[in-house]
């Protein structure tokens, strides 16, 4: 069964009909595009993955295809986002130079990375969204032209004005950002972007509105900024909640999906409000729902995932996993499973009992439902640090050379004392991160783990193993970012001053989760089949969840992407959610970890 | 320009920025490269280094003497140990390299990223 998802016909865009060229190539192929014939209106079908799919005036109606056979102008998912990822950092090196060797932009890394769980149809979709001039594709090669386009537009302006790459960023977030299509005004242009649901209402709004009523105990605020609180936005935003619930196969009544002036924390507001139906499940606590709408999401997820007549065939210790798991309105892996569940659901629906309960038991599992490699937001430090220092140490043993350093120490407010050792002269060419992001990342750590490293090492030259791994798999720009040794050691390579380092969040994500290795393994030992393995391992069994396809590879990638995922939810309302998705290991961390 | 003022401008610009002079350093060569068959301190490897692709789904061997010292060996401490395996997993880009050493013992762990395939170049139209 597939899934239709109506949209709006938008004028169509010209066209954009380069089949694929040579990476290098594609930025000017974009900017070209759009003097090149106009290409026929292309109905938008969300197809279910593998789906024998109909011809649309000569094109097909869904480009891309999660796997299976594919007719002319289709493409398998993993090639075009290849071939896509391939031509942005080409299109990006080709507006800032070679900027993505080595650890490569953020924005973009994280972007491929989080939707790499989506399916093809929900790639598609996004991509539509995000360029809407890829509407008139007629191939799935047509597509990238325009998303191109859009990046680069991102990717000028922070050159040209040191701004946030918001466009890039747009492509990572485009569902948090700005789910809700700007309707075009007379002349086709979007209407200035408002503040955020939670921001005060702008001043006047409320004045000229009607006299206020009363929230409705069973309603929900939407949006309440002057930008979304028109008349325009109501189709948008029952579009929206609408293809999310009856995604689910549950019923949705467009009008449930209204602009009214109610009293919200004693003012009268423009709001645009929903009436919730208790077909979707249980009321959502918070008043104000975001504009990804997950808290409605995952409740209709729930709820209808409880309703098959499979469910009950589920174990109640399965049931209960689900329920935590697709019920997740803070964290990305719920949001992954749920974008993985989803397009097939209604299928999944019209299916015998027992292989409905299959289905919802593998979605606990399959590693094309989770987020691969995520980089969260690091929020909760455990200390603070000062610096001391330096001291001169000559003729250091770096990791591949031999020269002067000079030795930090880091003094954190728990009584951990850490050295950080960087060479005295920088390396023409190259650079790396300073000694106080690395003592400002090490403040996430709890002490006991943070006292598990001997020493930081801002490396003067590249990893010496780099240019074997470079021959091995082919790829001349093969760059190591951290080691962390058995003995403690953590080591930070330089990278080209042309590459971007790793931010903030990268880069403490990635010492977390280094430093995670070598906690476990100076902590529990090498055998990861005895003692504290084994009780994680049993814990591991009990959760059935994995945060993250990496965590997947084995035993200690888990106990190090979960010891990350701990960290970073910290303090966060994150922390519960995971508490409930994954609780046995994080009791054990909590007890054997974070103190 | 005179080749003696070529001289000083070359040899002002080998300066730092306090003038005192600060030796070139490669960034991408390994000092004293070396076989792996031995370790830097001369003990001998055992021979063999199997390398487990598990994001390729695919294994292979390599003999110590036939990759560099830098990733048949890893400094634990003091002591050189000699990696017999080396696991590669990892997700889209980015991989994570962990050596192992006699009977599983770890030995270290590196987060990298693949980068981009060699670039191929541009059709003739």
């Amino acid at each position: 069964v597939q899934r239709k998802q109506r949209r709006e016909e938008v004028d169509a865009a010209e066209g954009a009909s380069a089949s694929a060229v040579a990476p290098g190539r594609m930025t000017s192929i974009a900017r070209r595009a759009p003097q090149t014939q106009r290409a026929p209106r292309r109905p938008v079908q969300v197809g279910g993955s593998g789906a024998p799919l109909a011809a649309v005036d000569g094109a097909p109606a869904v480009l891309l295809v999660d796997d299976g056979a594919i007719q002319p102008g289709q493409m398998l998912k993993r090639q075009f986002v290849a071939l896509l990822r391939a031509q942005i950092i080409a299109a990006a090196d080709h507006e800032l130079g070679p900027i993505y060797a080595g650890l490569g932009c953020p924005y973009i890394e994280r972007a491929f990375a989080r939707h790499a769980a989506r399916s093809a149809a929900e790639i598609e979709a996004l991509l539509l969204r995000f360029a809407p001039a890829a509407r008139s594709a007629r191939t799935a090669a047509d597509l990238i032209p325009a998303v191109l386009e859009r990046v680069c537009v991102g990717v000028r302006a922070w050159r040209d004005r040191g701004e946030v790459p918001a466009d890039v960023g747009g492509v990572e977030d485009i569902e948090d950002v700005d789910p809700i299509e700007a309707p075009e005004g007379k002349d086709g242009a979007a209407p200035a972007p408002g503040p955020r649901p939670g921001d005060p209402p702008a001043a006047g709004v409320a004045a000229a509105t009607p006299a206020a009523k009363e929230l409705g105990a069973n309603q929900r605020v939407l949006a309440r900024d002057a930008a979304h609180t028109t008349d325009a936005y109501v189709p948008k935003f029952r579009d929206r909640l609408g293809s999310k619930i009856t995604g689910w196969d549950l019923p949705f009544d467009p009008a449930a999906v209204t602009l009214d002036t109610v009293t919200i924390d004693g003012v009268p507001t423009r709001a645009m409000l929903l009436d919730w139906n208790a077909a979707w499940g249980p009321l959502p606590a918070a008043r104000d729902l975001p504009l990804t709408m997950t808290p409605a999401d995952a409740r209709a997820a729930v709820t209808a995932c409880a309703t098959l007549g499979g469910w009950s065939k589920l174990a109640a210790g399965d049931q209960s996993i689900l329920t935590n798991l697709l019920g997740g309105e803070q964290n990305y892996l719920s949001e992954a499973v749920r974008e993985h569940l989803r397009p097939g659901f209604k299928t999944l629906k019209g299916k015998r009992d027992d292989d409905q309960a299959a289905g919802l038991k593998a979605a606990m599992t399959v590693k094309d439902a989770m987020p691969n490699w995520i980089i969260d937001e690091m929020e909760t430090a455990a200390a603070t640090v000062t610096l001391a220092g330096p001291t001169t140490v000559e003729n250091y043993a770096f990791t591949g050379t031999k020269a002067d350093g000079e030795q930090w120490t880091a003094a954190f407010s728990d009584g951990v004392s850490t050295p950080i050792v960087a060479p005295k002269a920088p390396t023409d060419g190259y650079h790396n991160h300073s000694v106080k992001e690395m003592a400002d990342s090490a403040c996430y750590l709890p002490k006991t783990a943070r006292q598990q490293i001997t020493v930081i090492v801002l490396n003067p030259v590249v990893n010496p193993a780099d240019a074997h791994w470079a021959a091995e798999y082919n790829r001349p720009d093969f760059h190591s970012y951290m080691t962390a040794g058995a003995a403690g050691v953590v080591t930070v390579y330089p990278d080209k001053t042309s590459n971007e380092l790793s931010d903030a969040d990268g880069r403490s994500n990635a010492l977390v989760h280094e430093t995670g290795h070598t906690w476990s393994y100076r902590t529990w030992g090498r055998d990861t089949t005895k003692g504290k393995w084994a009780e994680w391992k049993q814990a591991m069994d009990a959760d059935v969840v994995s945060v993250s396809g990496y965590a997947t590879a084995s035993i200690a990638e888990d106990v190090a992407e979960t010891v990350r995922t701990y960290v970073s939810a910290k303090a966060t309302p994150r922390q519960d959610e995971y508490k409930r998705i994954v609780p046995h290991r994080f009791a054990i961390l909590a007890t054997e970890y974070d103190k | 320009m005179s080749a003696r003022a070529a001289a000083l401008v070359l040899a002002i610009a080998a300066c730092g920025p306090n003038g005192r002079h600060e030796p070139a350093r490669s960034a991408t060569r390994e000092e004293a490269p070396m076989s792996g068959a031995t370790s830097p301190t001369g003990e001998p490897h055992p021979g063999e280094i199997v390398n487990v692709d598990k994001v390729e789904g695919r294994t292979w061997t390599r003999k110590a003497s036939e990759v560099p010292a830098s990733v048949a060996w890893v400094k634990v401490g003091d002591q050189w140990k000699a990696v017999v395996r080396i696991e590669i997993t990892g997700a889209g880009d980015r991989r994570e390299v962990t050596k192992l050493g006699a009977d599983g013992e770890l030995l270290e762990t590196t987060m990298a990223t693949l980068g981009p395939p060699p670039a191929t170049p541009a059709r003739k139209e």
